[in-house]
């Protein structure tokens, strides 16, 4: 039976257990509604911006002794000086995507710090000075004309060129390596009206060497194809044979695959063996690359087959070139390495074997930028010095103010004195060799960077393309320049093409930019010595 | 006590059939009376979520709407506006023929119509018609200027989306609308670092805008500004726990942070609730390879592959994958390569638009190389541009319609870019 105190109680209980309902369902609108406007309370609590809330605080700054440990794993410790403000956060994050995480180099070092270290004392932007150069043009006279290739599907991109008389007639032809349209080239200068033919198709040819590599008289090519276009880690690079035949065509053999990006070859008989072996400077790019020999292992009279032997595992290898370092009558072998380590790497032959390396020259930093290494007696004294350039805008696409030419004169036996010769925004090659006929070398540089980035940063009129260095005196050097405003010349090279005695002047076009040019364009610009 | 008032006693059973029949017409007449109300309300709020720039929530209120009243011509129409909002064109001209039908105003619904072909880039700023209204927008002006800049955007004119975005900010000073699409014009240009400032200044405008807050952490990630992205990407989240993008974000930052597991366990979230998030198969392949998984990468990175066989890094990641285990790789390392100078060249071609907006060879290159190197879908918007400049350009008609037969996309001869004369 239900009494009044009963029916009392129960309403009550009701009543409270709808307020409950109610408050329950308030309070979780409210939590959603707090929940779904997070963002902007934290708005309109923070003196920081909105999306800051992670940076408070900022990273923990790191110490020079920490700076100096993580950068030493791989590389100098650069300067801040050696890039703008803008181009640290790249820099420093690629670092760590490269491999500073999965090497534990990093260790409780935080990249943001080390980011902040540099942006902080980073100028704004590189100074760029003016190339302080002479005037005049010395004693030289010079015309120019232009070869092309009429049946070019695409603009070329000179990576190599050869005057060599590779077809055993009485002048020397001048070899062309094409690496967008993946061409050998081959054209005779001597004949005003000639132009280039392709004699080969090889994917990427980066460089050549001409050689007789199987002893039967007749020239060959060795190519080293890079196996792209641009830089990436892959595995279709190769070192590849053109053979040249009974009629002057040419073979092509593959001697390796399955390499990445190849940039340099040089045969020699690196273990005495009376073969001709191959050192292969395979550059790679991050993951990849290595030198090594590839030994010629064939029987006497039998075609040359190769087998592969390391030498330095270490990627970046750009320029490779053989000769008696130590002067115990074995090749050695000079190898110019970019990437992190930036230097010049002497491995000594050991009948056959490298076990050690002398350091010949180490730039100061990893953003050096190295491009060329020419092997070359520019004082005269009959000893190989080592001409080098640093001007590659590739990583980054910018002229820096330490671009420029060096000379390594050889004092000794791997005795190097450093001369920096000249600076040079973009300069990707230099040779040497007399070219005013006063029996002094001169020197030659071309230059490379993209038309829209050297806009942004130096008056592209005023751009110097190619320099003369003019050796006036032993050890003296007059800056001229023979070219400006035109910077795609990826190489040159100079001799004597009509055999009147003075050097000329070869200059191989080629623009990162494909759309730049017409697939008409000037593949080779001759300048044309008219030394009395 | 006798009770000196007499109590007339009403039968308890007709007492409450009347009470119920008085509460029956009541609800019966607050129906009929209140349902135009409630419908008028629904769209009231369906206005409102439209001017926060919430589309989804205007769709839902005027779902709501529309089962009040299947037959209201304003509601139609407003859901045109939502679904175009939300770039769903064809139920956007639906929504508008049915309101057409329902008697709506045809002024508005002319302006929505061009609205529509506008933000699709299929209206020229100089169109005749667009521009009388540009001239005198009135209470329309942020619609014109966000379908002209979208329009602007979508057929690469970037020129005259800034010139509209300077316009808008000029009108409308405390808008975050045209910093938002200044952010992501120069995110077409790949200027992250400056995107990012425009991004702030809209969030800073509208802290409540989580679409704003996306993009800005997205720039900041392309600018390597991971901490700050990770920071943002974390609060977007809050809100929008499930979006895969958004968690794909996240994982990005914390595997440039050096968070590798937990960035694996991220994208590994990302596909159970998107199974064909390509990316994230290549983030998760790329680690796997990386720690001696070459197997499991495969495994991931097989069906992107299968889906997505133009996109050079996936490719690349296979090839090393395939390189690792000793299985054939050298087709996927050549496409890599290839694709790799594709998108080089493209690059620079999309630089010579900006000079040249109207040049239509350049964008045909573009679309050209991007249905084979790049992303088809990037491709064939470019093409459109082609045929929005010059209707009958055939190669671009040719190459749109090969596309979408799946044939194959143009020979190398014909994907040769444009070159300067030299």
């Amino acid at each position: 039976m239900t009494t009044t105190a009963d029916s009392s109680r129960n309403f009550r209980r009701i009543a409270a257990s709808v307020v409950v309902v109610i408050l329950i369902i308030l309070v979780t609108s409210a939590f959603r509604v707090s929940a779904s406007r997070l963002p902007v309370e934290l708005s309109a609590g923070s003196r920081t911006p909105p999306w800051d809330s992670e940076a408070a605080g900022g990273p923990k700054p790191v110490t020079a002794a920490e700076l100096a440990q993580v950068c030493s794993h791989c590389h100098l410790q650069p300067q801040p000086d050696v890039l703008p403000k803008d181009r640290w956060s790249d820099t420093i994050w690629k670092m760590v995507q490269i491999g500073g995480r999965s090497w534990n180099i990093w260790g409780n070092t935080d990249p943001e710090a080390v980011l902040d270290w540099y942006r902080r004392q980073a100028p704004d932007r590189l100074d760029l000075p003016p190339i302080a150069t002479d005037a005049g043009q010395g004693s030289l006279r010079l015309t120019r004309r232009e070869i092309f290739w009429p049946d070019a599907p695409a603009p070329p991109f000179v990576a190599s060129m050869l005057l060599i008389n590779v077809l055993g007639d009485r002048r020397p032809e001048l070899v062309v390596s094409d690496m967008r349209n993946g061409a050998i080239l081959l054209g005779r200068p001597g004949d005003p009206e000639s132009s280039l033919e392709s004699i080969a198709q090889i994917p990427h040819p980066a460089q050549m060497r001409a050689v007789d590599l199987d002893a039967d008289g007749r020239m060959d090519l060795v190519v080293a194809n890079l196996g792209s276009f641009l830089a990436m880690d892959h595995k279709l690079g190769s070192v590849e044979w053109l053979r040249q035949t009974d009629d002057g065509r040419f073979e092509r053999i593959t001697l390796a695959d399955g390499l990445s990006r190849v940039s340099d070859i040089q045969p020699a008989d690196i273990d005495g063996d009376g073969r001709l072996d191959i050192v292969v400077a395979e550059f790679g790019y991050h993951s990849t690359g290595r030198l090594f020999v590839l030994e010629n292992r064939a029987a006497p009279g039998e075609p040359p087959t190769f087998t592969p032997r390391d030498i330095d595992g270490h990627h970046g290898a750009s320029h490779v070139a053989t000769t008696d370092l130590d002067e115990d009558g074995l090749p050695d072998i000079v190898a110019l390495f970019s990437q992190e380590l930036e230097s010049v790497r002497g491995y000594l032959n050991q009948g056959g074997r490298f076990v050690e390396f002398r350091e010949l020259y180490r730039a100061p930093h990893p953003a050096w930028g190295s491009s060329g290494m020419q092997l070359v007696d520019v004082d005269g004294d009959a000893r190989l010095d080592i001409l080098l350039t640093n001007g590659d805008t590739y990583d980054d696409s910018l002229l820096k103010p330490y671009h420029g030419i060096r000379w390594l004169q050889q004092r000794g036996p791997m005795d190097y004195e450093v001369h920096d010769l000249t600076r040079m925004y973009g300069v990707f090659h230099a040779e040497a060799a007399d070219i005013d006929g006063n029996g002094l070398a001169d020197i030659v540089a071309c230059s490379m960077a993209e038309e829209d980035n050297v806009e942004g940063q130096v008056d592209l009129d005023q751009f110097v393309s190619v320099l003369w260095l003019d050796q006036v005196a032993p050890g003296r050097f007059v800056p001229r320049v023979i070219e400006q405003s035109a910077c795609h010349h990826p190489t040159l090279l100079l001799g004597d093409y009509d055999d009147d005695g003075d050097n000329d002047l070869f200059v191989g076009n080629g623009r990162f930019d494909e759309t730049a040019a017409s697939a008409r364009a000037s593949v080779v610009t001759v300048w044309e010595n008219q030394a009395d | 006590m006798a009770s000196a008032v007499k109590t007339v006693l009403i039968p308890r059973r007709l007492l409450l059939g009347v009470s119920l029949g008085i509460v029956s017409l009541g609800i019966v007449a607050a129906g009929v009376l209140l349902r135009p109300g409630l419908v008028e309300y629904r769209i009231w709020q369906a206005r409102r979520a439209l001017a926060r720039h919430d589309a989804r929530t205007a769709l839902s209120r005027l779902d709501l709407a529309e089962s009040l009243n299947p037959k209201s011509g304003a509601t139609q129409f407003w859901m045109a506006r939502a679904h175009r909002r939300l770039g769903q064109m064809d139920r956007a001209h639906e929504r508008l023929a049915r309101a057409s039908r329902l008697g709506y105003p045809a002024e508005a619904l002319d302006l929505e119509a061009m609205l529509a072909l506008a933000q699709a880039g299929r209206m020229p700023l100089s169109d005749p018609r667009l521009l009388a209204r540009m001239m005198n927008p009135g209470d329309d002006a942020p619609e014109l200027y966000e379908a002209a800049v979208q329009g602007s955007l979508r057929s690469f004119r970037l020129d005259d989306a800034r010139s509209l975005l300077d316009a808008w900010e000029g009108d409308q000073a405390d808008s975050p609308q045209p910093h938002m699409y200044r952010g992501l014009v120069l995110s077409h240009q790949g200027a992250w670092p400056e995107a990012a400032d425009s991004f702030g200044r809209a969030l800073a405008l509208a802290p409540w805008r989580n679409d704003v807050r996306l993009h800005l952490a997205r720039a900041l990630r392309e600018s390597r500004d991971y901490r700050r992205a990770l920071g943002l990407y974390r609060q977007y989240l809050v809100g929008e726990a499930d979006d895969p993008d958004a968690l794909f974000g996240l994982g990005m930052c914390l595997d440039s942070l050096g968070k590798s597991q937990e960035a694996r366990e991220t994208y590994v979230r990302v596909l159970t609730l998107k199974p064909d998030h390509d990316e994230a198969r290549l983030a998760i392949g790329k680690l796997d390879s990386t720690h001696g998984r070459a197997a499991e990468a495969i495994a991931w990175l097989e069906p992107a592959v299968a889906r997505s066989p133009h996109e050079q890094d996936l490719r690349l990641a296979y090839a090393w994958a395939l390189q690792i285990v000793g299985r054939p790789a050298r087709e996927h390392f050549e496409f890599a390569a290839r694709a790799q100078a594709a998108s080089a060249t493209v690059k620079h071609l999309v630089r010579r638009v900006v000079d040249n907006p109207r040049d239509v060879e350049l964008r045909y290159a573009i679309g050209a190389m991007l249905l084979q190197y790049g992303r088809p879908q990037e491709g064939v918007v470019w093409l459109e541009s082609v045929l929005q400049i010059q209707p009958d350009h055939q190669r671009a008609r040719d190459a749109l319609a090969a596309h979408e037969a799946g044939r194959a996309v143009p020979k190398r001869d014909a994907l040769a870019p444009p070159r300067t004369a030299h």
